[in-house]
């Protein structure tokens, strides 16, 4: 049927042969390329310090529109998210005469159900705030359309953001632009780690130890967890991308194709996790009903969780007493990191809301707005050069999340929900119904592989 | 021309309908057939074309686990919650019906919780039943437990029926006493002269006389329990099944592949409403013949 009628690529280059030439040139992609992370001083991350590190650090600024034009841009409803762009919508249409942008919001829960219903009522949006691992799907449904290459060369993202940006290209394209990254961290009570006398831990042996130092039972009613027990929350991320590759193996094969879960490291690693259920008796599943509020009512000496976590943390429980460190390391060291990303839907896939959806995305992702996103939100630069900034690194909390960064990965997924729950049930498997983690994760394996085998068939 | 007496009453009977018809034909009864139409597809809202598959998705279903998963424990939430709200509810309506005092204040007790959110409900419970919650404490000092409750897949799902045969009690209480209170008493006093038992008027007069209500209730019990998912999802870890989908239902699976699942499973999700909704006819008609028997 009629999906021949639509190619989004040759639609963007029509789109591009109209509009005057782009100033970005490759000695701006060098100034990026040299400004790497960590290695660069403090003066290189300083605003003057890279060429295109101006309002629109993409150049859309040189962009023609034709006429007045009004571009909708949707995102999931988070407070301080939502309040942000609200403070960011005015500068940009001030700095961006001819352009409104209607900033539409909706609950988290509702994501799925509210884009589809929308587009398929023939509305939504022309910029759309996506979780990255989403991405996959709302490109095979050509949903989202690829980033114009004259403006956002994938050289360049690949070059200037961290590596783990690169799970939003697909087949050589880019189809959405991170403001910020977030990555995983071990969150630490003090007050209990103090009481037991023990140090945040570093690596797998000593998360066992503090784990078990801190626990406080009685009976068989556990008061503190030692260690929270969350596989549907982060523990699952924490497997897949942390605990494998710390113990020496990548969960899938660099083209994304191919599954590793039933290497003999990972099923160690997946057995790693399981042993602070069954045999070291430190964690209960569903206490407190999950473990950030676990931790945050003071009851879990160790969790593992996001840098987001932080600003709600600071709301729910402003007198708790923590600190966060990397994740314990083995082998080597890993972590999880994630992104919401902004794409531009086949909704702007020409003309002047192509051009207006662009100087938005370009806006979004400039300099400026992500130095302003750390503070207010919590999560971190997708840009390498700017999460060395001094400033960020002068609070304690957040350095943990930053030193990460250069080593935290990203899931390729194909469906975020069937994967997650794949997961969770082989977790389940092992720790209610005594199946041997290799069935299990063998079991999960086939599942999510099934599907990854789909996707790329549909594909080629 | 005047209109006679009968056509205008005719037509003012129509004026007075239209209004619900057009609910009735564009909110209820087209959303259903386009559910029929889109079940016969690939149907993805976001995706260019959603072509015809004629009945692949019925196919599919014979062979998806979870979705059987989610048939059975769609009938144990029938089987088992529908028989325990209805006897425990006429236990409470009987037993308020011989109050004599404070009836309206026990009364109102009883219903409080069916005014209540089921999602507030729901939570409320989910942190009763915590390792550490109410309940593993209240067991503690008996000695007895801890159990997982809402973590083991053998118990999760009769504690969810526990907390929805809770949340609909008021209801069916109520209703029950309405039809408690609608027998002659002349036909209980004269059976007392007669020296019939309590047991004798309970199964003779009570139950044939409140057989209209029983019937009420026990199809409204069946429709809600066929369709029951708020308190699933409230009462699971990330709205998800329950550990290993042993709590899902059919409802909590249609909703999943629809709206959860990206890309959206929307015609499959669509051809498991069309098997619930045969399910749910099949049932009703058959509750309405079979247990609609007319008391002498």
């Amino acid at each position: 049927m009629g999906s021949s009628e639509f190619d989004p690529k040759s639609v963007l280059r029509r789109a591009a042969d109209r509009r005057s030439v782009l100033k970005y040139g490759a000695a701006s992609a060098g100034a990026f390329g040299a400004s790497r992370w960590l290695g660069a001083s403090a003066q290189d991350a300083s605003p003057a310090a890279s060429p295109v590190d101006g309002p629109a650090d993409f150049g859309t600024g040189s962009l023609e529109l034709s006429g007045d034009v009004t571009i909708q841009y949707w995102q999931y409803e988070l407070a301080a998210k939502t309040q942000l762009v609200e403070e960011l919508i005015p500068e940009f249409e001030e700095a961006n005469p001819g352009i409104t942008v209607e900033h539409v919001n909706f609950p988290y829960d509702d994501f799925r159900q509210q884009v589809a219903a929308a587009v398929q009522a023939g509305e939504g949006p022309d910029v759309l705030n996506v979780y990255y691992g989403w991405i996959p799907a709302y490109v095979q449904q050509q949903f989202l359309v690829p980033l114009p290459q004259d403006i956002f060369p994938a050289e360049v993202i690949r070059d200037a953001y961290f590596p783990t940006v690169q799970v939003a290209e697909v087949e050589g394209e880019y189809y959405a632009l991170p403001t910020a990254v977030r990555t995983l961290a071990l969150f630490y009570n003090k007050d209990i780690l103090e009481a037991a006398g023990v140090e945040p831990p570093s690596n797998w042996e000593e998360l066992v130890e503090v784990a078990k130092a801190t626990v406080q039972k009685e009976g068989d009613n556990f008061e503190v967890v030692g260690f929270t027990w969350d596989i549907g929350g982060q523990g699952h991320n924490w497997w897949r991308e942390a605990l494998n590759r710390q113990n020496g193996q990548i969960p899938y094969t660099d083209d994304r194709r191919e599954l590793l879960w039933t290497e003999p490291e990972c099923i160690e690693a997946f057995e790693y996790a399981v042993s602070f259920l069954t045999e070291h008796g430190v964690t209960q599943a569903g206490f407190q009903t999950d473990g950030a509020t676990a931790f945050a009512a003071g009851k879990a000496a160790l969790h593992i969780d996001g840098s987001y976590r932080l600003g709600s943390l600071a709301i729910d429980a402003p007198d708790l007493n923590y600190g966060v460190v990397p994740l314990p390391e083995h082998k080597e060291k890993a972590s999880f990191a994630s992104f919401w990303a902004n794409g531009i839907t086949r909704n702007a896939a020409e003309g002047d809301k192509l051009i207006a959806s662009a100087k938005w995305i370009d806006f979004l992702s400039s300099a400026e707005v992500q130095r302003r996103w750390t503070p207010a939100i919590g999560e971190l630069p997708a840009r390498q050069a700017l999460a060395s900034d001094p400033a960020l690194l002068e609070n304690e909390k957040l350095v943990a999340f930053i030193e990460s960064l250069p080593y935290s990965y990203a899931t390729f997924f194909v469906n975020e929900s069937t994967l997650r729950q794949a997961v969770i049930d082989a977790f389940d498997q092992v720790v209610l119904n005594g199946v041997d983690a290799e069935t299990a994760v063998a079991e999960a394996e086939a599942q999510v592989q099934e599907e990854l085998d789909e996707y790329f068939a549909q594909l080629d | 021309m005047s209109l006679s007496l009968q056509r205008r009453r005719w037509l003012w009977g129509y004026a007075f309908i239209a209004i619900p018809l057009f609910f009735f034909l564009f909110v209820r009864i087209g959303p259903t057939i386009y559910a029929f139409w889109m079940s016969l597809h690939e149907w993805d809202p976001i995706a260019l074309d959603r072509p015809y598959i004629g009945l692949e998705n019925f196919r599919t279903m014979a062979d998806d686990e979870t979705f059987w998963k989610s048939l059975r424990n769609t009938w144990i939430y029938v089987g088992v919650g529908v028989p325990a709200g209805l006897i425990i509810s006429l236990l409470i309506a009987l037993g308020l019906q011989r109050m004599i005092r404070y009836t309206g204040f026990f009364r109102v007790l009883y219903f409080l919780p069916y005014i209540t959110s089921l999602v507030a409900v729901g939570w409320v419970w989910r942190w009763m039943y915590m390792p550490n919650g109410l309940f593993n404490d209240i067991l503690g000092w008996v000695g007895l437990g801890p159990y997982k409750w809402l973590g083991s897949p053998d118990m999760a799902i009769y504690s969810i029926i526990a907390t929805t045969v809770w949340h609909g009690l008021g209801f069916q209480v109520v209703i029950f006493l309405a039809g408690l209170e609608s027998i002659p008493e002349d036909y209980l006093a004269a059976a007392s002269v007669d020296g019939a038992s309590g047991w004798q008027k309970f199964r003779d007069i009570v139950v044939p006389q409140i057989n209209p209500t029983l019937v009420f209730l026990i199809v409204t019990g069946v429709i809600s329990n066929l369709q029951v998912f708020t308190q699933i999802r409230a009462m699971s870890s990330g709205g998800t099944g329950g550990p290993l989908d042993s709590t899902i239902s059919m409802v909590l699976y249609v909703y999943q592949e629809a709206f959860q699942s990206l890309p959206s499973h929307m015609g499959y999700a669509s051809a498991m409403t069309v098997v619930l909704f045969l399910m749910i006819l099949a049932i009703t008609i058959f509750q309405l013949k079979v247990l609609q028997r007319d008391t002498e």
